[in-house]
C-alpha cells in the first residue's frame, strides 16, 4: 500500500510540473463504495499534491434527500408532536477536514458560500432565521447520533509542504448516490484553488437484486415476501410438529 | 456480527435481530398476539427508520403467525367461524379507520387522541386482566364454582350461531361489533391489534383462553398478509432480510411459548398478559412524560 501510494505521488509530482496551472491535485483510493449484504462501513485515502504553501479543507457531501420533521412541545405537562416542516436538500452524509482547525484559518465567508462545517450546511425550507437556529440544529443533532453527520473534525496530515493525505470514514449507516468530495486551498482567508472529486455509493449482491425489486414492482415484491414467510412458517411448524411427536 | 439492511439503509447486528425475534415468537405462541407492539418500537430505537420498522414487522408477523396457528390447529384450538366472523368486522373497521384516521388528520390533532385512547384503553384492559386473573385464582384455591362468561343479553340478539370449538351458541353481532371497533382502533394506532382483541374474545365473548389465542392468531395471519402487500406495494417498506432474521430468531420463541401454554392455566395466561399489557401502558405514559432525547423527529421522504 505505501509502496503504491509512493509510486502513485511521484507520477502526480511528474503531471503537476507539466501542468503548472493547476494547483492542487487530489485523488482518492477508491471512487467508488459498494454495499453488499455484509457492508460494515469503509475507509478510504484521499491524498494530494499542492503547488502552494497553504491550508488544505476538504469536505464530504452525501446525497441530498427530502426530509420531513417533527417537533415536539411540552403542553400541560405532555410532550406531543406540535409541528411538522418538510426540509429539501438535506444532506445524507457529512464531514470536514482541514489541516489547521477550521476557526484558526480566518474563513468565515469562505466557509459559509462553500457549505463547509457543519454549522454551514444550507436545507431548502429553512429561510427564516428561526428556522435555521432551532430546527436545523435539531436535524444536525439527529444526524450527528445516526452516525451520518461527524461532529468531530478530521484532520489532513501534509508532509514536505507540499503532500497531504487524510483518512475518510464511512460508517455503516450509508445510503447511496453520489458523494462530492471538495477540496479547498485557502491562503490567508482567501480561496486560491479548488478541485472537486466524486464517490459513488451504490448497492451491489442481494442487497442490489433486493432493493430494485422492492422498488420497481411493489406488489410482486409483497407478494414474494409473504410467499417466503409462509413458506417459512409452514416448514417450521412441520419440523416441531415431527420433532415431538 | 454485522448485516446490511437494504431497504431500512442500514446495518444492524444479527444477534439482537435474532433475540428480538425470539421475544416477538415467545409472545405469539403464549398470547396469539402478533408482538408487533413490542418489536416494532425496539427496532425504531435502534436505528430503523420507522416506516421499514411497521412493514416489515408485518411480513415477519405473518410468518410467525402462520407457525402459531397451525400449532393451534393441530389441537383443535381454532374457532374458523369465529376467526371468519371477526376477520370480516376487522377489514370493515380497518377500511373505515383509515377514513376517520385522514378525517382526523385533517382538522389536526390527531396524534394527541390516539395516544389518549390508546393509553385508556391499554390501562382499563391490563388493570381488568389483572383483576380478574387473580380473582379466578384465589376462587380456584377456594375450590368454589367458576364461570367465566355470563350470558347476557348481548349474547341472545337475532342471527344465533352456533360456534362449536368455542361451545357457544351466540348472536354474530357482539363479534362482529367487537372486530369492527377494534379494525377501526387498529388502523388508526398503526397495530395489529391482537392485544386488544384477545382480552375482548376472553371477555365480552366469553371463550376460553386456548381457543382464543388460536382463533387470533388466524384474525393475525389475515391481517399482516394483508397489511404486508400494502406496505409493499405502496411505501416500499418492507425489508426481507429484516423480517427473516426476525422469523429465523422466533422459530424456537413460538415452539417455546406454545409449550408453556400447554402446561400453565388460562388465569395465569391472562394475568401475564395483563402484567405486559399494563407495563407497555406504563411506557407510553413515560414518553409523553419524560423530557425527549430529542425534540425533532426525522422521516425520511423518498
Amino acid at each position: 500500500m505505501k509502496l503504491f501510494l509512493i509510486f502513485y505521488l511521484v507520477f502526480f509530482i511528474s503531471i503537476f510540473k507539466a501542468n503548472s496551472k493547476k494547483l492542487i491535485i487530489a485523488d482518492i483510493s477508491d471512487n467508488k463504495i459498494n454495499i453488499d449484504v455484509g457492508f460494515k462501513g469503509a475507509k478510504l485515502l484521499f491524498f494530494g499534491v499542492i503547488d502552494e504553501e497553504g491550508d488544505v479543507v476538504v469536505s464530504v457531501t452525501g446525497p441530498r434527500k427530502t426530509v420531513k420533521v417533527r417537533k415536539k412541545e411540552k403542553k400541560m405537562g405532555l410532550w406531543l408532536n406540535s409541528d411538522t416542516k418538510v426540509f429539501f436538500d438535506v444532506p445524507y452524509y457529512y464531514y470536514v477536514a482541514s489541516t489547521r482547525p477550521l476557526k484558526e484559518l480566518n474563513a468565515e465567508n469562505v466557509f459559509q458560500i462553500n457549505q463547509v462545517g457543519l454549522e454551514n450546511i444550507r436545507f431548502a425550507g429553512a429561510e427564516e432565521q428561526e428556522e435555521r437556529s432551532s430546527w436545523v440544529n435539531g436535524i444536525i443533532k439527529s444526524m450527528i447520533e445516526a452516525g451520518r453527520y461527524n461532529p468531530e473534525q478530521g484532520l489532513i496530515q501534509i508532509s514536505d509542504k507540499r503532500l497531504f493525505k487524510t483518512e475518510l470514514n464511512f460508517s455503516a449507516e450509508l445510503v447511496d448516490g453520489q458523494y462530492l468530495v471538495d477540496t479547498l486551498l485557502l491562503k490567508e482567508g482567501a480561496v486560491i484553488a479548488a478541485r472537486r472529486s466524486f464517490i459513488n455509493v451504490s448497492k451491489t449482491g442481494y442487497g442490489e437484486k433486493i432493493y430494485k425489486m422492492a422498488n420497481d414492482n411493489g406488489l410482486l415484491y409483497g407478494l414474494t415476501a409473504v410467499f417466503f414467510a409462509f413458506i417459512f412458517g409452514f416448514i417450521v411448524h412441520e419440523i416441531t410438529r415431527r420433532f415431538y411427536a | 456480527m454485522e448485516i446490511y439492511l437494504p431497504i431500512a439503509e442500514i446495518s444492524q447486528n444479527i444477534f439482537f435481530l435474532l433475540s428480538i425475534g425470539f421475544v416477538a415468537g415467545v409472545l405469539s405462541g403464549m398470547f396469539g398476539v402478533g408482538g408487533g407492539f413490542l418489536t416494532t418500537p425496539i427496532l425504531i430505537l435502534s436505528g430503523v427508520p420507522p416506516a421499514v420498522a411497521v412493514g416489515s414487522e408485518a411480513n415477519h408477523i405473518v410468518g410467525s403467525s402462520l407457525t402459531g396457528f397451525l400449532n393451534y390447529f393441530r389441537r383443535k384450538n381454532v374457532d374458523i367461524i369465529m376467526g371468519a366472523i371477526l376477520l370480516l368486522g376487522g377489514v370493515i373497521g380497518s377500511a373505515s379507520g383509515v377514513f376517520l384516521f385522514r378525517l382526523l388528520s385533517i382538522q389536526g390533532r390527531v396524534e394527541e387522541v390516539i395516544s389518549f385512547t390508546y393509553i385508556l384503553f391499554l390501562g382499563s384492559v391490563g388493570i381488568y386482566m389483572l383483576y380478574e386473573s387473580l380473582k379466578t385464582r384465589k376462587k380456584k384455591k377456594l375450590g368454589s364454582l367458576i364461570k367465566l362468561h355470563e350470558h347476557s343479553w348481548i349474547h341472545g340478539l337475532p342471527f344465533r350461531i352456533k360456534f362449536r370449538r368455542s361451545k357457544l351458541y351466540i348472536s354474530v353481532i357482539p363479534p362482529l361489533l367487537i372486530s369492527y371497533i377494534i379494525g377501526v382502533l387498529a388502523a388508526i394506532m398503526g397495530v395489529g391489534g391482537g392485544f386488544i382483541l384477545v382480552p375482548a374474545m376472553i371477555y365480552l365473548l366469553g371463550m376460553s383462553t386456548q381457543v382464543v389465542i388460536g382463533t387470533s392468531l388466524m384474525q393475525i395471519l389475515f391481517v399482516s398478509i394483508t397489511s404486508t402487500i400494502m406496505h409493499a406495494y405502496i411505501n416500499q417498506t418492507v425489508d426481507v432480510i429484516l423480517s427473516g432474521l426476525l422469523l429465523l430468531g422466533g422459530v424456537l420463541g413460538v415452539q417455546m411459548g406454545a409449550f408453556v401454554v400447554q402446561r400453565v392455566s388460562g388465569e395465569v395466561l391472562r394475568m401475564l398478559l395483563g402484567i405486559i399489557i399494563v407495563c407497555l401502558c406504563l411506557f407510553l405514559i413515560s414518553e409523553l412524560v419524560i423530557d425527549p432525547k430529542y425534540i425533532f423527529i426525522l422521516d425520511l421522504l423518498q
